[in-house]
């Protein structure tokens, strides 16, 4: 049985339901997905997407819904076991592909002709794991390796939120953005030059691609 | 529209500016104001031919500023040393309403599923929701708060956030009324909640959103 099978009975949303499995994060250091290289190492370098309008519209910037879901369902993001350079153009591709989907409805869900992917931003696995309030010492953020038949470098974030209170979940999901912005916004190579604004209104350092 | 919501009741609290954006140092008192409503939760609502994008927009100014100019030239203002009575200003600046308006047009637009925005599992905001977040703006607005910008949660809340760079504060509005709050200059976190109606804005929160809004 996997670690990501749950009980469809449960109405504990799929992260608790998870964290509820793993009460102590243990299992981050397991090979939980057969498909998987593996374990998500701390110094993995992963690759989260920002779609419009889904994670932000272009009238103020980023905010912190970007990891709302870490929350919930949990938050998927891409393994760069090689490094940004060596993973770019496919986890581009792949971020544009579902985007495309998603526009077009072929992936089982309504049609979104307004979803536009707009680039990726990086972070460690290490300093996810270690983003925590201030005196609160629990590890609250967990990477898991995720990978399916179709995609063998999914990871997913989830936030083990027990405990906190309204204004720390709040004040968590402030700090994730903010740990997601830090390396800047990588525009994707897709994005049609009409829509670079959009990646401007973003208001984060901006990495153009040169392909 | 927002009929049959209540905008504010019981004690209500907002900030005397002597005008929109102004907020000097000799303008930081606040004004207490107490028992008021100012929507009607009496409004029809079998038939309406209300223009739903700028409907909203329209009631919160003409129901702000009837409810300032309702006050007279007496206003009780507190600070920390002394009380005494003061008129509010009668009118809130239009410009400052219609730096609101785009808010206030895309949470329409999120209560009418526009832009697909379920695309990701989210929920379409409640009536309840929708009414939480209003009511936040409204007394916002009531403070002389920069317009915010909106932001859309997967379980139908809708948030408020102010961005200027690595300068950043949101505000999630929840139905219950106990507002969560966050903000960061890039390092430093500060967090919170403001209960509306019933508590002023968060002294820190204020600090936060005016430090964002003085920057380019």
């Amino acid at each position: 049985m996997s670690f990501y099978d749950l009980d469809g009975e449960s109405k504990l949303p799929r992260v608790e339901q998870l964290v509820v499995k793993d009460k102590d994060g243990a299992k981050q250091t397991e090979k939980l997905s057969e498909h998987s290289p593996g374990p998500v190492a701390d110094h993995e370098l992963l690759a989260r997407s920002l779609d419009y309008p889904t994670k932000f519209t272009d009238l103020g910037g980023l905010n912190d819904s970007l990891f709302q879901d870490a929350f919930s369902h949990g938050a998927s993001a891409q393994r760069l076991l090689h490094g940004w350079d060596a993973h770019a153009s496919e986890v581009h591709g792949r971020f544009e592909a579902r985007a495309k989907a998603r526009r077009e409805g072929t992936d089982g869900r309504d049609p979104d002709p307004d979803n536009l992917y707009i680039g990726a931003f990086h972070m460690t696995a290490t300093e996810l794991r270690e983003c925590k309030l201030d005196g609160d010492e629990a590890p609250r953020v967990r990477v898991y390796d995720s990978g399916d038949p179709s995609d063998q470098l999914h990871a997913e974030i989830i936030v083990d939120a027990t405990g906190l209170k309204k204004p720390q979940r709040k004040e968590l999901r402030v700090r994730l953005m903010t740990l997601a912005q830090q390396r800047g916004l990588f525009v994707s190579p897709h994005l049609p030059a009409k829509d670079l604004g959009r990646a401007e209104g973003t208001q984060c350092e901006l990495h153009l691609s040169s392909a | 529209m927002i009929g049959n919501s209540v905008l504010s009741r019981g004690t209500t609290f907002l900030n005397a500016l002597s005008a929109a954006g102004d907020r000097s140092a000799t303008t930081q008192s606040t004004v207490y104001v107490v028992g008021e409503y100012f929507v009607s939760n009496t409004q029809p609502a079998a038939r309406s031919q209300v223009d739903y994008l700028a409907s909203p927009m329209e009631q919160i100014r003409t129901q702000v500023n009837a409810w300032l100019s309702g006050f007279g030239s007496q206003t009780r203002v507190e600070t920390e040393d002394a009380t005494f009575l003061v008129a509010p200003p009668s009118r809130i600046p239009q410009e400052y309403f219609d730096s609101y308006e785009p808010f206030f047009r895309t949470v329409m637009l999120y209560r009418a599923r526009v832009g697909h925005w379920n695309g990701e599992a989210t929920d379409v905001p409640s009536e309840e929701q929708k009414n939480a977040a209003l009511l936040g703006l409204a007394n916002l607005i009531l403070a002389h708060m920069p317009a915010p910008s909106p932001m859309l949660l997967q379980d139908g809340t809708i948030g408020a956030y102010w961005r200027r760079g690595k300068h950043y504060a949101s505000i999630d509005f929840e139905v219950d009324g106990e507002h969560s709050w966050a903000g960061t200059d890039g390092t430093r976190y500060l967090s919170g909640t403001w209960r509306v109606p019933g508590e002023q804005l968060p002294p820190a929160l204020v600090s936060e959103l005016l430090s964002i809004s003085s920057r380019s």
